[in-house]
Order: C-alpha cells, then structure tokens, then sequence
C-alpha cells in the first residue's frame, strides 16, 4: 500500500486501542490494590480505630462528643448512597462530594463505628481481608434510614423557617 | 525508622485515593492507547502513579489535570514498552517478514493492523505521538492541545499533520526495528 493510498484517519479511529470505561475500571480497582498494598499498608494499619482511638473499645458506652449534625446526616447520606458498596475510603469520598469540600477521613471513620454502635449503620468484613477494620463494607439501617429521612425533614424546615424570616 | 524522602514529600492515602478516583480512566485510556493491551496498561498506570505519589503531585499545580495525566500515561507506557523491548529486542525472521508484507496483515486481520499501528506510533517523535493521541483519542481541539503544550494553535495544527504524514509513511515502510533503541 503506498502512504497516498492510506485513509490514516479512518486507521486511527479503526485500529486505535481504546478502553472501555468498564475495562479502565475493572483494571482501576486491580491498580488500586496493588498500589494500596505497596505504599499505604503502614498507614492503614496506623489509623485503625483499636490503636487511633482506644476509649470505643468494644462493651464500653461511646462517650458523648460534640459532632457537626450536617457532618453525621451527610456520612448517612453516603452510606445510604453507596448501597451496601461503601468501605470507609469510598465513603470518605462520597462525603467529601456531597460536602463540596475536605473533610477529616479519621473524623469519618470515627462517626462510622459510632454509628454503627449505635445500629445506624451494619458492617461486614472483607471477605478476602476479614481483619482489616478500613475494608469492611457499610449498609444503612432501617433505623438509619428513619433517622436520615427525620434529619432531612428537620432541615427542610429549618431551610423554610428561615426563607419565611426573609 | 526515619522516613525516605519520598514519605516525607510523598501524598497520604486520601490524597491518593481522591486523585485516583478522580482521574483513573484518564490515565488507563492513556497508557492502553500506547500498550495496546491490558498487563502492560495496568504496569504502566500503577508506576505512573507511584511515581505521582512519591513527588506528591497536586492537580492544582498543572492547568488540565486531565489531560496532563493522560500524557503523562502514556510516555509512561512509551518507556516501559521501549525498556522492554530493548531488554528481547531478537525477533524472529517470520516476525520481520509478517510485519513487512501487507497483504500477510490483511490475513493476520484487524490485530495485525492494530500491531502494525502501534508499532508506528512508537516510532514517531514523542510529542507528535501525543498530539495524536490527544487529537484522536480524548478528542482535544487544536486550541485545547496548545493550551496543555504551550503552543501555538498553529504550529499544534502543523504538528498532528505532520504526525500522520509520518505516521503514514512509517506503515507502510519496512520496520527498522533498531530505530528506537
């Protein structure tokens, strides 16, 4: 074939490698562990609740802290969003999208086991990793749920209250 | 122990986690265009991003995020596949002789085709490679590639003409197969 014979504009777009979405996530997610595993393991195993915050230890009452109540609706929200596909990164994540800003991923994690003690949300283990606490997976409640809705209910007014103020 | 530079300067897990997620697909798009296949692609965007780790990149430093990762792929790519070849560069004469003939591609089909392009496109300047992948694989106008190169509208115009011209005349010369090395 001589070059003034050759469409190359029709040979890219034909013979180009291209990937799907589906294959840029498929091998996103395998990237990902091996990445996880070469740089993060250290820091994973630094920021587990049982060494980053001793005093939730398992039996023990969860003490009263002071929590931003948008901060807790919007880690529900999250949660609820990701349809039991949530591990506390991901869900860090999808807090931070819904908040439009940074939020403290210790902070997340801590509201989560809180939550979870208080029945607001499930967890289930990894089953590949069943000890490693930050990949367990979250799933809202029932309980969760009526206390998401009541908390979005309970925002809308105070969101009407004030537009009658105005 | 003391951390390594690297640790010191390097980005935390959430750092990495957002980046990635925000820009994974970008970067596969960019290193499969150049591999071609998914080992290799997977090799390349997991080195492209230990190595964003450990210089502690920020998106905020480079004015298309997007389109900075994905050349950043795939020159990655570009030199994992050159180490590699330069590491078995001892093809057989059938393998010569397949890529040589034409009309032995229009048997060998689409993949051949696909082998034979990739291997053109590795063979073509950097840059005009990635004007090309730019142009043709993320869609990027003219104005859009300046923009991200630092370039003239123009003169990004003459270079993606440029590019398939050479790229033209690379398919269908003879491989020569020391070019690169």
């Amino acid at each position: 074939m001589k070059p003034n014979d050759m469409d190359i504009d029709e040979i890219l777009k034909r013979y180009l490698p291209r990937a799907t979405p589906e294959e840029a996530d498929a091998a996103g997610e395998r990237v990902l562990k091996r990445i996880r595993a070469l740089r993060f393991s250290h820091e994973r195993s630094e920021c587990k609740p049982d060494r980053a915050q001793p005093s939730i230890n398992a039996g023990e009452e969860p003490k009263a802290i002071w929590l931003p109540a948008r901060m807790n609706m919007t880690i529900l929200a999250a949660v609820d969003e990701l349809q039991g596909r949530g591990d506390p990164m991901r869900i860090i994540l999808k807090v931070e999208e819904l908040m439009e800003e940074m939020v403290s991923g210790s902070a997340v994690f801590l509201i989560l086991l809180m939550m979870e003690r208080m029945e607001l949300v499930t967890s289930s283990p990894d089953p590949s990793e069943p000890g490693e606490l930050d990949k367990r997976t979250f799933q809202i409640t029932a309980s969760g749920r009526e206390t998401l809705a009541a908390a979005r209910a309970a925002a809308a007014r105070r969101a009407g209250l004030l537009e009658d103020f105005a | 122990m003391k951390p390594t530079v690297a640790q010191q300067i390097g980005m935390k897990q959430q750092q990495f986690e957002r980046l990635f997620a925000r820009y994974q697909r970008v970067v596969y798009c960019g290193v499969y265009s150049v591999t071609g296949n998914t080992p290799d692609a997977e090799d390349a965007m997991q080195s492209l991003f230990l190595k964003l780790i450990d210089q502690g990149f920020s998106e905020d430093s480079v004015r298309d995020p997007a389109g900075y990762l994905f050349r950043a792929g795939a020159n990655e790519a570009r030199q994992m596949h050159r180490a590699q070849e330069r590491r078995s560069r001892n093809h057989t004469d059938d393998e010569v002789g397949l890529l040589r003939d034409p009309a032995t591609d229009r048997n060998r089909g689409a993949e051949a085709m696909r082998e034979r392009l990739l291997e053109a496109m590795d063979r073509l300047d950097p840059e005009q490679a990635d004007i090309l992948l730019l142009s043709v694989e993320r869609g990027y106008s003219d104005a859009e590639i300046a923009d991200l190169l630092g370039k003239t509208r123009g003169a990004v115009a003459m270079a993606l003409h440029r590019a398939k011209e050479r790229l033209k005349g690379l398919m269908c010369d003879e491989p020569k197969w020391g070019e690169n090395q």
